[in-house]
């Protein structure tokens, strides 16, 4: 799911729908230091001032996700259990079926994995206390020494939002992303058109290069929390409204939110995008967008470097990325990483798995081996050192670098962190594909509306 | 003289017991547990609402649920599409290659290769074939002038993506799979019909249409209600398919009664309602098996 | 005449369901040699520019392989398929050939384990597993799939058994038989077609079976189906790794099915020279 743009700055300032304050590491660097990074990992974790061997001894096994990073990742482990003498039993689970699992052994108990990915957000899974808060292995300095592990290099817009009620952290960041507008800027040299600025805009601009043979827009459809709503939220933000108030009260039928739903699905989808894009999910988007037949796509910075990758695409050296999403839409943000849970039987051993897998020495070393744009950590972005060799592995433009320092500064986390939120997005999702089809916003939204209110009423939120 | 040995009955025990005891070991707990669970508010994503019995309240609540309505009348009409096409299309290809020709063992060899891949890869293949921009289905259409230029460059032509067409493209996907599984079945059901009766109909005159109406079909009855009935379960049940092809949608327009328990299960972690929905399925299967067993006075 | 136009039709509508049967695999191994980009172009080429990367990939560099899977993927298949025969077939022989109080009833039950949902069970099933520490072993996924197959093994030769008639084995009896020389020799030479029928599902059913096999599994027991959804990460889906990994799995049922179609054959020739 995302691809991660980790530029430059992060003000302190923009972060939070949650009414989460976190109380963890205040000092955020604006700019990371470069550092050298240790060639060999041996050295590198080896010069860490911890005592790694302190779990010797002990076994965990660990549920990562599938991807070409995590191949690679599962061929260092044995560097991890000499030095260590911890046992891994890295079990790389395909996409499909991965969070099933993990949810499964946690909400039974069955201890199976001590660390786990966690897809942010999971408030049901933090609520539940099913995940241990990892500040607490942070701050320890038996456990983690920060010169190695560097977590201030990740931005406060990942790790701010990932609490719940003051707690938190509950996963480290490996893979992150914000949204950007990607466009085909050969088809709009041949139609004199430039990068639209508003989303009024945007909506002219998808109407006119709509043709038999091309959409002027793609957009995920599919329904879902990660998948329609996920893009939605950014519109439904930028036009200046919110799903829940901070008294829990959906603002579904808020003028915003009407507005947001009549863009999305009808003046951009109905009228110039797919037909089935109800059924779209982000890798159906992303494939159109591949073979040429779709002039601009909102969705996450890791799609760049796929359109890029000439066994993948068909549009190599075609697409660009918008210095900023357009006004009027802002950008949603997501991120994903190992966290632990709370019946684990090796916490800390868990613990110093994560600090080595998540340590910029190790995580430089995967992405020189599988690059992937959707890395959470700034430094791979800002390092001199490290940021030539990162773009020619990628093959990123250099718009994409300005497109995501640009996005991410604004980016913030626009899901609701109540439980509920994956019954508040079917619920949108549904009403969303309804205005796909042909119903009426302000109808479709009033229904979602009353729907979610019945929701978090059952759920006990309105009793004073 | 038959040799004295263990008597009847005590022989049919011990060759029936292993397998019951087998079944009963490991299905008992699961089906009680769910069975219990069914009547219970357990809603595992929110533990503070308690776990408690409320009695039938789940199995009411699923009567005004236009989610489970919609699911099961799909379910039903999946089910009934699918077999239906399976058998008679199993049937046709069963007598047609129960003649002798030459490369006849080929042939069939060649019909059975559907039915041993894995749903999931189907699921995926298919998805790969009905895609509206790159599959290959659309364009044999487009190159048969069954969809026009436009149709056909501009995408429109979306099957999964159709809330008319997405349930029976998932359809076509099962009888493409299966109709070779209820050919086998058939074809072995015709091949043990003994050869007399049918060298007789043949000397008597009967004409092709008797011969099948008095002898074969008859004759094919235990291994027709054997097929429908395996059939009707598994694809009262079916899962991988709808999974990775449409995730139920758009919407809900694929989502059969077990994708709907599914998502309740694993999406909105309502074990209590997701229990429920699963016993209803297995009493509607329950009640499909009871009348084709009725029908044929077997069992 | 009458006759050339008869079987040419047959030959036609042979033809027709020929090629809607096999297409779709030829598509599957075509796209399993073409790269990436091949694979979603517009309009779709046959073979274009053949290359192994796809093969390579997932035999050698996606973490263990998808050879160790299919491994364990054939030993469940081998040990499901033994042991649900070995229990079906003695049941069923017995529903068949002796009358018995409650016989319908028991027979009845049986049939209707298969007949729950698995979103039902898993749940019960997964924790009874990991406290019987059959949770990601092999054996613990041998048992699921019996539990599957057994009911089906149960009906399914229970119908074929009840086509032979009483008679031939009583006689065989008659002559000197025992019971279970006359089932060796009589009822499952007559039954053989059938018996391989409902083998040959059962391994179908062990080998392609998605869904247990994604929740009860860690690195130990996972089998070839859920390795195969590795290619579908969450950015993209590598379709022509895919067409690879899937040929691969396909392979070793194709060879079997090859296999026991000799034997198919035989028995149903057996059959015809009955009587």
């Amino acid at each position: 799911m995302g691809y991660l743009a980790k530029p430059t700055v992060m003000a302190p300032a923009e972060t939070v729908t949650s009414t989460v304050t976190q109380a963890l590491t205040s000092t955020v660097t604006a700019s990371v230091q470069p550092t050298a990074v240790a060639t060999s990992t041996a050295t590198g974790a080896a010069a860490a001032a911890i005592n790694w061997r302190q779990f010797a001894g002990s076994e965990i096994t660990v549920g990562w996700q599938e991807n070409s990073a995590a191949d690679v990742l599962g061929q260092m482990v044995g560097d991890f259990q000499t030095l260590t003498g911890i046992k891994v039993n890295f079990d790389a689970m395909p996409s499909t079926g991965m969070r099933d699992k993990i949810e499964l052994d946690l909400s039974t108990g069955t201890q199976i994995y001590d660390a786990a990915w966690v897809n942010f957000p999971e408030p049901g899974w933090y609520k539940n206390g099913w995940l241990t808060p990892l500040s607490q292995f942070v701050q320890d300095t038996s456990l983690t020494d920060d010169a190695y592990f560097k977590y201030e290099g990740y931005p406060k817009g990942f790790i701010d939002p990932d609490t719940i009620n003051g707690a938190g952290p509950y996963a480290i960041p490996y893979m992150g992303e914000v949204h950007l507008l990607i466009y085909r800027k050969d088809v709009f040299e041949q139609n004199n058109v430039t990068v639209p600025t508003t989303v009024d805009e945007l909506v002219d601009t998808a109407a006119k290069l709509k043709t038999s043979d091309m959409y002027g827009i793609v957009l995920r459809g599919l329904k879902g929390w990660n998948e329609l709503e996920y893009i939605w939220l950014g519109l439904l933000a930028g036009q200046g409204g919110e799903i829940l108030d901070d008294k829990f009260v959906p603002q579904l039928n808020s003028s915003a939110a009407i507005n947001a739903a009549d863009i999305y699905c009808n003046k951009l989808l109905r009228q110039s995008g797919p037909p089935g894009a109800a059924t779209m999910d982000h890798m159906a988007c992303a494939q159109a967008f591949a073979a040429g037949k779709a002039a601009m796509f909102i969705d996450s910075n890791y799609f760049p470097s796929m359109f890029e990758d000439p066994s993948l695409s068909q549009v190599v050296g075609k697409e660009a990325s918008a210095p900023d999403l357009p006004d009027g839409w802002v950008s949603n943000m997501w991120f994903a990483g190992p966290g632990i849970p709370a019946k684990s039987k090796n916490p800390k051993a868990a613990w110093l798995f994560i600090e080595w897998s998540n340590s910029p020495d190790i995580e430089w070393k995967v992405l020189q081996a599988a690059p992937f744009a959707n890395v959470a950590r700034t430094q791979f972005f800002t390092d001199p050192a490290m940021r030539p060799a990162f773009q020619a592995a990628q093959k990123l433009p250099d718009d994409w670098f300005v497109a995501t320092a640009n996005v991410a500064a604004k980016a913030r986390s626009l899901a609701p962190m109540v439980p509920e939120y994956t019954d508040i997005a079917d619920i949108i999702s549904l009403a969303l594909n309804d205005v796909m089809g042909g119903k009426d916003a302000a109808a479709a939204m009033g229904d979602a509306n009353s729907k979610v209110y019945d929701l978090m009423n059952k759920a006990g939120y309105y009793k004073s | 003289m038959r040799m004295p040995s263990i008597s009847d009955k005590h022989l049919a025990y011990i060759l029936i017991i292993p397998a019951v005891a087998f079944l009963v070991a490991l299905t008992v707990f699961p089906f009680a547990f769910s069975v219990v669970v069914s009547f219970l508010n357990w809603n595992i994503g929110h533990p503070e609402y308690g776990i408690y019995l409320v009695g039938v309240k789940n199995y009411v609540d699923m009567l005004s649920d236009y989610r489970f309505l919609g699911g099961l009348i799909r379910s039903l009409f999946y089910t009934g599409t699918a077999v239906s096409a399976e058998y008679f299309l199993g049937l046709l290809f069963a007598l047609l290659l129960s003649r002798e020709f030459r490369g006849r063992g080929i042939v069939r060899a060649l019909f059975l290769v559907p039915m041993v891949g894995t749903p999931i890869v189907y699921g995926l293949l298919w998805r790969m074939l009905y895609n509206p921009d790159f599959g290959l289905i659309n364009y044999i259409l487009y190159s048969l002038g069954l969809l026009s230029s436009s149709q056909f460059y501009s995408g429109h032509a979306d099957w999964l993506g159709n809330p008319t067409f997405a349930l029976l493209s998932i359809i076509i996907v099962d009888i493409w799979q299966w109709t070779p599984f209820m050919f086998l079945i058939l074809l072995a059901g015709i091949s043990s019909i003994p050869t007399e009766p049918l060298e007789a109909a043949k000397v008597d005159g009967a004409s092709a249409w008797q011969t099948f109406t008095h002898i074969t079909l008859p004759a094919l009855m235990p291994a027709t209600v054997v097929s429908l009935l395996i059939r009707t379960m598994d694809v009262f049940k079916d899962f991988d398919k709808i999974y990775i092809m449409t995730g139920g949608g758009p919407g809900v327009a694929s989502e059969t009664m077990n994708y709907y328990a599914y998502d309740v299960a694993f999406n909105y972690m309502n074990l209590g309602y997701a229990a429920a929905i699963a016993f209803t399925m297995s009493v509607c299967v329950l009640i499909l098996s009871n009348v084709y067993l009725r029908f044929t006075r077997m069992g | 005449m009458k006759r050339n136009i008869e079987n040419a039709m047959i030959g036609v509508i042979l033809a027709v369901g020929l090629f809607m049967a096999l297409f779709p695999y030829v598509w599957l191994i075509l796209t399993s040699f073409k790269t990436d980009a091949e694979s979603i172009s517009i309009p779709p080429t046959i073979l274009a520019h053949p290359t192994l990367a796809n093969y390579e990939y997932v035999i050698f560099q996606e973490g263990v392989g998808i050879l160790f899977y299919m491994k364990n993927s054939a030993i469940i298949a081998a040990g499901s398929v033994a042991l649900s025969l070995l229990l079906g077939v003695s049941a069923a022989y017995a529903f068949t050939r002796f009358r018995f109080r409650g016989s319908g009833g028991l027979a009845f039950w049986i049939l209707s384990t298969r007949m729950g949902p698995p979103m039902g069970i898993i749940v019960p099933i997964f924790l009874l597993w990991k406290f019987l520490d059959l949770y990601d072993t092999l054996l613990g996924m041998i048992l699921v799939y019996t539990m599957i197959n057994v009911p089906f093994v149960v009906w399914m030769m229970k119908g074929y058994f009840q086509e032979i008639p009483k008679e031939i084995e009583e006689a065989a009896m008659a002559d000197g038989c025992s019971r279970l020389m006359a089932f060796r020799k009589i009822m499952l030479p007559l039954a053989l077609p059938g018996l391989v029928a409902t083998g040959v599902f059962c391994l179908l059913v062990s080998w392609n079976e998605f869904f247990f096999a994604l929740l009860l599994t860690g690195t130990v027991a996972r089998t070839a189906p859920v390795a195969i959804t590795s290619s579908i990460s969450t950015e993209i889906v590598r379709w022509g790794e895919m067409c690879a990994s899937s040929t691969l799995v396909l392979i070793p049922v194709l060879v079997c099915f090859a296999y026991v179609q000799k034997h198919f054959v035989r028995g149903l020739t057996l059959g015809a020279v009955r009587g």
